[in-house]
């Protein structure tokens, strides 16, 4: 039970911070340090956080949950190669405690010896969604020497800078560094986050590198191969990310570059701006823009997207819509480490559209798939065979 | 905002919308303070407002129902914490009160709230102006960014401040601009 009076202590307290009163008595030293912190710019920087919370996708999570609509999708035609007509053959639905799966998060907490003691104990958290690998083989980083270092120990000291390692996540930091420019290969079946000296976040899809310099002057730029998605820190200072056909060049951004061998070029941007440069053409993006090149001779063309479905990757999500099975199939292989084989040419030409969670075993995924009655596999070891599900 | 309330209420889908957008982040912001995680932060705001969804409850009026949040929430990351550090020493004196540090933290948490609400009030071009801004962008830069000329970011700046001097009592404090 609250009294009434309880109730309005707080807009109370911030009429008297925004009257004129010089606040006097109880309490009143306190609304002053408010008043004056408030009054010196921390408004800025704390509304500046409040932009990293998602309020859109947190608004949903939350209409999915309240209307008890946590499923999964995926429904499948037949492309053109095959003679039936069918169209939509299956919807389905998961129960909800698979979906939930992905929110889930895991805790490590470390004591601080303040002890000082604000009311609360404070307490440092690092917390990281746990996306399991499907590989035992370690990132490597390679030097401009050529030399090659697994990178399976908790710290590494190289020629001047420092690799700090966790389960999901790679940072580097600058020491007395020499400007060189080394590499960071995530193999198949892995993929982790990379914090840059400069503060960038990177995330690394499978079968990735990253190429950087261990120092950021004025000058900062990476090159990729495989799939990144950025978050670039603002320093006043360009950053640049070049890839097999053209460079991206922005401010301080977040956007997802997919630059696999054989696949088009595709740069997507969630804000801010960012220009994307091939030797013949220079085009401008806006969020939700995508720009993609099939290959170097090619004109790049944009398009609008939904980004969040080419950044769902670094949440643990497979997402695919209107693909062909063999496209789809590219992408576990590199994401469960899997080499897929086809008995049946004809499948390869299937059309899909879904979204799965990839904390889930090759298996499962496989297994969603194949509820659609024409559609079988086998699994040995790595080596998956699919084929068409012959009449019982 | 009172009729707002009324359907918050109702459990109106719009009006919950509407929750969100003013109050979700600084909650998060509030929780984050003493749970130190942006994940768990999130987490606990959104078990917050799921509760208060299925929850038979009447808010009087806004006071009411921002009284309620930050102390829902304040609540339940103090529950969490203990969860997690289950040996801990149970560092306030009685459970879920706001000892004057907490009450610092909260009425800060929601003078930057009600300018936050404010903002995301404003018509689009003037709400990316000021958000830009409070980014530490230069005028130049965001007539780079929105692709506007440095006099029309001027004179959008200048119409939106004005707007928010107007709709929050916090006037005499917009000098952060």
């Amino acid at each position: 039970m609250r009294t009434e009076q309880e109730k309005d202590i707080i807009s109370d307290a911030i009429d008297q911070i925004t009257s004129d009163d010089d606040l006097a008595g109880d309490g009143g030293e306190m609304l002053r340090r408010v008043r004056e912190e408030y009054l010196h710019g921390d408004a800025s920087r704390r509304l500046h956080h409040y932009e990293r919370y998602d309020t859109g996708r947190a608004y949903q999570r939350f209409v999915g949950r309240i209307r008890g609509r946590h499923h999964l999708r995926i429904w499948r035609y037949v492309g053109a190669g095959a003679a039936a007509a069918a169209a939509i053959l299956c919807v389905f639905m998961l129960p909800s405690s698979l979906w939930e799966g992905k929110y889930h998060s895991k805790m490590v907490y470390q004591q601080t010896g303040d002890s000082a003691g604000p009311a609360l104990q404070r307490s440092s958290a690092v917390v990281r969604h746990t996306i399991p690998s499907y590989s035992n083989s370690v990132p490597q980083l390679i030097l401009p020497s050529g030399r090659v270092l697994p990178l399976s120990q908790s710290n590494l000291q190289v020629d001047g800078f420092q690799i700090r390692m966790s389960q999901n996540s790679i940072s580097v930091d600058e020491g007395r560094a020499l400007d060189q420019t080394v590499q960071i290969f995530i193999p198949r079946g892995r993929q982790y986050q990379v914090t840059l000296s400069d503060g960038t976040n990177v995330w690394l899809n499978s079968e990735t590198t990253l190429t950087f310099p261990t120092h950021f002057a004025r000058n900062r730029s990476v090159a990729i191969t495989g799939q990144a998605y950025f978050e670039v820190t603002h320093t006043g200072y360009p950053f640049s990310v070049t890839c097999s056909r053209g460079t991206v060049k922005v401010l301080g951004t977040s956007f997802d570059v997919c630059d696999y061998k054989g696949e088009s070029t595709r740069i997507t941007l969630v804000n801010g701006s960012i220009t994307y440069a091939t030797p013949s053409s220079t085009c401008q993006l806006h969020p939700g823009e995508q720009v993609s090149q099939s290959d170097a001779s090619a004109e790049p063309t944009i398009t609008s997207v939904d980004p969040r479905r080419f950044m769902a990757w670094k949440d643990g999500l497979i997402y695919f819509q209107d693909e062909l099975l063999e496209d789809v199939m590219h992408r576990i292989e590199r994401i469960y480490n899997v080499n897929i084989h086809y008995k049946d040419p004809a499948l390869r030409q299937l059309m899909f559209t879904g979204e799965c969670s990839r904390y889930h075993h090759v298996e499962d995924f496989l297994k969603l798939l194949s509820l659609t009655e024409d559609f079988g596999y086998e699994i040995h070891g790595n080596d998956i065979t699919l084929k068409i599900k012959q009449p019982e | 905002m009172e009729e707002v309330v009324d359907g918050i209420n109702r459990k109106e889908e719009r009006a919950w919308r509407m929750l969100f957008t003013q109050f979700y982040a600084p909650l998060c912001s509030y929780s984050e303070q003493y749970i130190m995680s942006h994940e768990e932060a999130e987490d606990i705001v959104q078990e917050t407002l799921l509760n208060i969804w299925y929850k038979d409850i009447h808010f009087d009026d806004s006071r009411h129902l921002t009284y309620y949040l930050y102390k829902a929430v304040f609540n339940n990351t103090l529950t969490r914490l203990r969860k997690s550090q289950p040996h801990a020493n149970p560092v306030n004196g009685e459970y879920g009160i706001w000892e004057e540090e907490d009450f610092e933290v909260t009425i800060r948490e929601e003078m930057h709230r009600r300018l936050w609400a404010a903002i995301q009030q404003l018509p689009q071009r003037r709400r990316e102006v000021i958000m830009l801004t409070i980014e530490g962008k230069s005028l130049y830069q965001i007539s780079q960014e929105l692709r506007m000329a440095i006099s029309t970011v001027k004179k959008t700046k200048a119409c939106a401040i004005k707007e928010l001097r107007k709709t929050t009592n916090l006037s005499p404090l917009l000098l952060l601009f």
